[in-house]
């Protein structure tokens, strides 16, 4: 697919998938979705259980290596093939950051330290590979102090700042999903890959979360990538959606486009049941149906 | 050293009959690990009780006349299968089940504290010397002879390698057939969904402790048969050659523990014989080693994809 | 809880005839686990076996067993007061009959002694111990009357004495290093009690060692004596064929033995927990067997001799110098004893296990240290952030090589002689259980661990035939009852607010 073809929801493309495929054993997890994520926009996948959402994730940040497809990054600094990255590399040099659907945090460590622990390719630089560190040099201690300081200013974001030192798995369930967040926005991504972020929250903290979402996309201006079942949050904030059901892409719009698709409401609400019925008893349903037309909508 | 076929095939009787017994010892290892995901360190030592259990019978039918050779098997076999057994419910019950929910590491942990308190509690029993006994099955057919070297099959290796066979297709009809062997099989998969069917997880877990110990006390008394004397120590060495052959066959793979033990078996009759006797242990720990770097899901097992 | 603890004071869940299930039934498990191992003692005679019968133990065992369940039975159901009434007394006979011979004499106190079931001391002295527990337990819920503490509950406890302990630290830690620094000149410090505080402090920078592979990086590592030999053994054969001295085959043993970490961790560390255990434990016996059978390099059984003794920077510690040259004790006018060098050893120790205790404290701050750690607690998660797990892990995994090398190197020097006997996989084992007991990443827990497990059976000689037993039961107890440690306990390595302020939950 081409850069220059036009992506929904505007702006540049920051990531180019072309022809994905994940294939496990006679399995097709993801089957042929190519699609261009663009920078500085909200794009949300969307699709019912299993359709391979979190593998595609998974294909993007190097935890598998797809079957076939190529992944392209448009990142700093040029482009990066996400499908040759080695597991870590995607975060170290591509600047792709995730969350997971089942929390990922360090539990025993504390807040503040999950989000030192963020910066540690950077750190590990200023610390000359630990040499220096241990020898006491300041250069690793002003970097350790400015890594403090972006830590402070994300939990500011958050108000997890009265809890920074609280021990990570002790936060409530909110507060972890957003400490996951801004965990992965330590590590300066260029790309942010979001694995369904509401799961668990309630309307109130949607809404927080939606605020913190958009101002990642319009203050630090990188591209968020985002799995989302819940559609206040894919609907109110998203620039760009994919739609996949049984690995395959079956829509690529803006939310409105999206929401009107006939294909997509298939796929969620399943296809008009009277069809599948068995002949006999379609007769007997449309019989009874025209003895009592009104009642119709609630037989189903 | 001698390249002649009937070398070859002294060495090849030798391994057969010693992976017969690292087989039946592993088979103890991939159950348990199949259906709660443990390593049981502690299962040599089940083997070393075995064998203990094993002479004490022995000389107390020798004390008590008992001489009609067959007789004297059964018994031997009854009483070390059953005692043995208990070893290994204890062990499940003591130091197994209430850690069940705990990270695996402390799982190890105990385990290896208990191969430790085993092997001890033995040795202060028991004394830490070897202790030797008499041969109970004598003889065997020479199979071929070239000039002066003979290639035997003894009496006592057949019965090791017919026992081995008889158990484990009754074992493995256990397993497919049985009502056991299919809450055996749904606990492996999926205990929480086994639990909610109205399985006894506990139980099952139980009786596959207990089976795998039954077993690893078979493989006891061969071995006090065949090599003549034991000490406390054996289950150390047989222990962990026989988890190499469940890693090997495939952890989790019945078939793959036996496959696992007769490679072994086989890998370290040939070893000793063709090449040095002082590094033949050397060469288990090495295919474990290479086993689990290149292959850890072994010959026969099946993949784990970890769902991120 | 008040409910519940109302309907233990009534006790409700009493039953007698389900009492005497459970006592019997595990009582019947007893008999069927000691009637052969306990009951026939097979015995070395000229050509064969013999049996001799030990009933007595296996009924006492078979009673002891019911009277104990029974106890815990009763205590469970919230019936203490039978429990307080028996245990005492009993408690007490034991003891009488422990300390027969010194409170009644020779004569009679041997007679007494007979009705003891068991022969040996520490056993009887261990069910004395049990029972006591019972008794105080059981006036402990008499007092409390409260339910039975819930696992989690009875974890925080114990996490918040180790917090108190850890906190502590600041007053007792400076308040220990001054004694192990003093220790040597105190009145009782003899050649025996400095050897032991020799052998113990070995074992702490063992046990720290190993704590940086173990407890700060979660790789369970069931071979680290192969460190310890590879150290000892290049050290070795370093001083004895080219002649260097310790302080320059200090540095290249532990060279060695981090490459070697290197070596073993490369193919390795991707491993999960229990997998990566065998490994290592396989590697430990690979490195033991090759040493033990490379005659014609490294003398195989009969090990190396000759090592030689460290020197006070180049002043020997011997009576008589060689030509033109100063000894240790004319450097400062002593008179020369045999002392000098032990104590030496003794601050040699010393120096090298504080140099591996500031090394942790320094790194847990360092970014390579906090690696470790999140990678202990999620290793996804770390790749998520861009840190590389396998060079991570090596790093770990060749700096504790490292300082078993350093250990392994002292430990040559000590002995003067070393042989593949010293390097088993039951030193491992031992290693390990010192860092599990004491608390994964505990500093001051592998101390006390050391202290208890090396140290105590040194001084009481009786307890030495028992020690690898208790050591297991040691392992499975605590892992038993909180499986992180004994005093495990993690103080973060950074804080945002002032101290004190961080114990929140909202769980």
């Amino acid at each position: 697919m081409s850069a220059m073809h036009e992506i929904p929801g505007g702006g540049q493309s920051l990531l180019t998938v072309e022809h994905l495929t994940m294939r496990f054993g006679g399995l097709i997890a993801v089957d042929d979705v190519s699609f261009q994520a663009a920078d500085r926009r909200i794009t949300a996948i969307i699709g019912p259980n299993g359709a391979g959402k979190t593998t595609v994730f998974n294909c993007l940040t190097g935890f598998y290596a797809p079957t076939v497809g190529r992944l392209t990054l448009h990142g700093r600094g040029g482009d990066f093939y996400l499908e040759r990255l080695e597991g870590f590399r995607t975060a170290q040099q591509a600047g792709v950051a995730r969350t997971f659907q089942n929390i990922r945090l360090f539990p025993r460590m504390s807040v503040l330290e999950n989000l030192i622990v963020a910066q540690h390719n950077k750190l590990m630089r200023a610390s000359g590979y630990t040499v220096l560190g241990l020898l006491g040099f300041t250069t690793y201690r002003m970097a350790e102090a400015d890594a403090v300081d972006k830590a402070r200013y994300w939990l500011d974001r958050v108000n997890l700042t009265d809890k920074a030192d609280w021990e990570a798995g002790n936060l409530s369930y909110g507060d972890q999903r957003r400490l996951e967040i801004i965990r992965a926005m330590c590590i300066d991504p260029v790309l942010l890959c979001l694995d369904e972020p509401a799961a668990g929250l309630n309307p109130r903290e949607s809404a927080q979360l939606n605020q913190l979402i958009k101002f990642i996309r319009d203050e630090h201006k990188i591209g968020v990538l985002l799995i989302e079942h819940d559609m206040s949050v894919v609907m109110g904030i998203s620039d760009h959606v994919i739609v996949l059901d049984y690995g395959c892409l079956i829509a690529d719009g803006t939310p409105e486009q999206v929401r009107g698709d006939p294909a997509v409401i298939r796929a969620y609400l399943g296809e008009d049941e009277k069809e599948e019925l068995p002949a006999v008893v379609r007769q007997d349903l449309e019989q009874i149906q025209q003895a009592a037309p009104e009642q119709d909508g609630e037989a189903r | 050293m001698q390249h002649s076929f009937e070398y070859f095939l002294s060495q090849l009787i030798n391994g057969v009959t010693l992976g017969a017994i690292y087989g039946l010892i592993a088979i103890g290892y991939t159950m348990v690990y199949g259906i709660i995901g443990m390593i049981n360190f502690a299962h040599g030592e089940i083997f070393m009780i075995g064998a203990f259990v094993s002479l004490i019978t022995f000389l107390l039918l020798g004390f008590a006349g008992v001489t009609w050779i067959p007789l004297a098997l059964l018994i031997v076999l009854i009483m070390a299968m059953t005692l043995t057994a208990i070893y290994g419910w204890s062990l499940e019950r003591v130091a197994y089940r209430p850690l069940r929910r705990s990270p695996r590491l402390a799982a190890l942990i105990t385990a290896i504290g208990m191969s430790i308190f085993l092997q001890n509690y033995v040795q202060l029993l028991q004394s830490a010397r070897n202790k030797p006994m008499q041969p109970v099955i004598s003889g065997g057919v020479e199979l071929m002879r070239e000039g002066e070297f003979a290639v035997s099959l003894s009496y006592m290796q057949m019965m090791i390698i017919v026992t081995t066979l008889v158990l484990m297709t009754c074992f493995s009809l256990v397993i497919a057939r049985t009502a056991l062997g299919r809450s055996q099989r749904a606990c492996e998969q999926d205990q929480k969904m086994a639990a909610l069917l109205g399985i006894n997880v506990d139980r099952t877990i139980s009786l596959t402790f207990v089976m795998g110990a039954a077993l690893a006390s078979v493989a006891g008394m061969m071995f006090l048969m065949y090599y003549g004397v034991i000490d406390f120590f054996i289950g150390f060495l047989a222990g962990i050659k026989a988890f190499t052959a469940a890693v090997l066959g495939g952890i989790g793979s019945l078939p793959g523990a036996m496959l696992g033990g007769l490679l072994i078996g086989l890998i370290e009759a040939f070893w000793s014989g063709y090449f040095t006797v002082e590094y033949k242990d050397v060469a288990a720990f090495a295919i474990l080693v290479l086993v689990l770097i290149f292959r850890p899901t072994g010959l026969l097992g099946r993949p784990d994809i970890e769902k991120v | 809880m008040a409910v519940t603890a109302t309907a233990a004071r009534a006790g409700a869940g009493f039953s007698l005839p389900a009492m005497v299930k459970e006592a019997g039934l595990t009582a019947l498990v007893v008999l069927g686990l000691s009637f052969y191992l306990v009951g026939f003692e097979t015995l070395d005679v000229p050509g064969g076996v013999d049996i001799r019968t030990r009933f007595g133990d296996v009924a006492m065992a078979v009673v002891i067993a019911f009277l104990g369940r029974t106890a815990v039975f009763l205590l469970r159901v919230g019936r203490p007061r039978p429990v307080l009434l028996l245990a005492p007394p009993i408690a007490l006979l034991i003891l009488v009959a422990l300390l027969s011979e010194t409170l009644f004499g020779p004569v009679i106190g041997a007679r007494v002694k007979l009705l003891v079931p068991f022969d040996s001391p520490v056993v009887m002295w261990a069910v004395l111990a049990v029972t006591v527990i019972l008794a105080v337990r059981a006036a402990w819920r008499l007092s409390h009357d409260t339910q039975q503490l819930s696992d989690e509950q009875r974890d925080a406890r114990a996490g918040a004495v180790a917090a108190q302990v850890q906190r502590a630290l600041r007053y007792l830690g400076p308040a220990l290093l001054v004694f192990a620094l003093a220790m040597p000149f105190m009145p009782f410090a003899n050649r025996q009690i400095v050897d032991i505080g020799t052998l113990v402090i070995t074992y702490i920078m063992l046990g720290w060692g190993l704590n940086i592979v173990v407890g700060l990086a979660g790789l369970l590592d069931l071979g680290y004596v192969a460190f310890y030999a590879v150290g000892a053994y290049s050290f070795a054969l370093l001083a004895t064929y080219l002649d260097l001295s310790f302080w320059i085959c200090l540095p290249f043993a532990g060279l060695m033995a981090a490459s070697f970490g290197v070596l073993l961790g490369f193919p390795v560390l991707r491993l999960r927990g229990d997998y990566l255990a065998i490994v290592t434990l396989g590697f430990g016996e690979i490195i033991r067997i090759i040493l033990l059978n490379w005659y014609s390099f490294t003398n195989g059984p009969d090990g190396v001799s000759g090592i030689p003794r460290p020197s006070f920077f180049g002043y020997d510690f011997t009576r008589n110098p060689a030509e033109g040259e100063a000894s240790f004790h004319m450097l400062f006018g002593l008179e020369y004893s045999s002392m000098h060098r032990i104590v030496f050893l003794y601050y040699l120790i010393l120096a090298l296990a504080l140099l591996v205790n500031f090394f942790t404290l320094r790194i847990r701050k360092l970014p390579v240290g906090r690696a470790w750690e999140a990678l202990r607690e999620d290793e996804t998660a770390c790749r998520s952030l861009g840190i590389n797990p396998r060079n991570t892990k090596l790093t770990a995994f060749s700096i504790g090589a490292m300082f078993g090398g350093f250990a392994g190197s002292f430990f040559a020097t000590r002995q003067g002689f070393i042989s593949p006997e010293s390097f088993t996989f039951i030193e491992s084992a031992v290693i390990l259980a010192i860092v599990v007991l004491g608390g994964f990443g505990s500093q001051i827990g592998v101390v006390v661990a050391a202290v208890i497990l090396i140290g105590l059976p040194e001084i009481f000689r009786e307890l030495q035939e028992f020690r690898m037993l208790a050591f297991g039961m040691a392992m499975v107890l605590i892992m038993l009852w909180r499986p992180s440690g004994l005093l495990a306990h993690r103080d973060a390595t950074l804080r945002l607010g002032p101290v004190g302020r961080g114990g929140g939950t909202a769980r």
